[in-house]
């Protein structure tokens, strides 16, 4: 089942697709300004949940600890 | 979820840091699991920047894996020995950024617009008024989602999921899983418009 590209945008922002999905998009947003806005849009939320969402550390912290703490 | 370690929830912190202590490196990633997002907000909270805030975790943490053999549970609980590690590892920031905000003055004025950026200053009062208010804003717009369409942002902002895994770990289908994130995002698209920077004033 392949829905809409433009759908799958929100996902790709947060980095949440899998790899077909987001290869899919990039190619969409090679060819459609509607895919680019849309985009940008989404960017800005994730930027925005970065920066004044709750204050919880983002997943890949944990792993640079541990790549960190193995190297030490 | 980024693979809680299966090994040592049972154990006490003290038991923990023990662990720690004979280089034990299940038993920091336990520590972390239990108090870094705790540190995280203090860090946040001395240091303003989410950047800086997870390098100032890193240091932490790091600190407590050196140092462990150090710590001493009649001195005091695991968790106050890591804020106390965490608060100087921000305070040594934050001297460091005013010594380069000082230096940074003072070349100017000798180099007129030579040096502008080296320097950061410090955020004035309307500018932490602006990020309070922004985070209420987003608070508020999380907070207008369901709580189903919450989790599965959170699982994949916060916690790196992909859809897929998402699906595995709450065990729904990964159609409804993709549904969710859309509408969710799309939700707190349509009410933090306003706040992206080309609608600021």
């Amino acid at each position: 089942m392949t829905g809409k590209v433009i759908d799958l945008i929100p996902g790709f922002a947060l980095g949440a697709l899998s790899d077909d999905e987001a290869q899919r998009v990039r190619s969409a947003l090679a060819d459609s300004a509607d895919c680019r806005r849309e985009l940008a849009e989404f960017q800005e939320v994730v930027a925005l949940l970065a920066v004044a969402g709750p204050r919880i550390p983002p997943a890949s912290l944990r792993q640079r600890l541990l790549d960190r703490i193995a190297a030490d | 979820m980024p693979a809680p370690s299966e090994t040592y929830p049972t154990d006490s912190d003290r038991v923990l840091v023990g662990r720690v202590a004979g280089s034990d490196q299940g038993a920091l990633a336990e520590l972390y699991d239990r108090y870094g997002s705790t540190m995280y907000a203090v860090a946040l909270r001395l240091s303003r920047e989410p950047a800086e805030a997870e390098d100032i975790v890193l240091e932490t943490f790091t600190q407590a894996w050196r140092e462990a053999s150090r710590y001493r549970s009649d001195l005091g609980s695991v968790v106050a020995w890591l804020t106390v590690i965490c608060r100087s590892r921000a305070l040594d920031r934050l001297r460091a950024r005013r010594r380069r905000d000082r230096l940074g003055e003072t070349l100017q004025v000798a180099g007129g617009e030579l040096v502008p950026a080296l320097g950061r200053r410090p955020p004035t009062a309307d500018q932490d008024l602006e990020r309070e208010e922004r985070c209420e804003r987003v608070t508020a717009a999380l907070e207008t989602l369901s709580a189903p369409q919450r989790k599965v942002l959170e699982l994949a902002y916060w916690g790196g999921l992909s859809h897929s895994e998402i699906a595995t770990h709450l065990g729904e289908p990964l159609g409804t899983v993709k549904t969710r994130v859309r509408a969710g995002m799309q939700k707190l698209r349509d009410s933090l418009r306003p706040y992206f920077p080309e609608h600021e004033g």
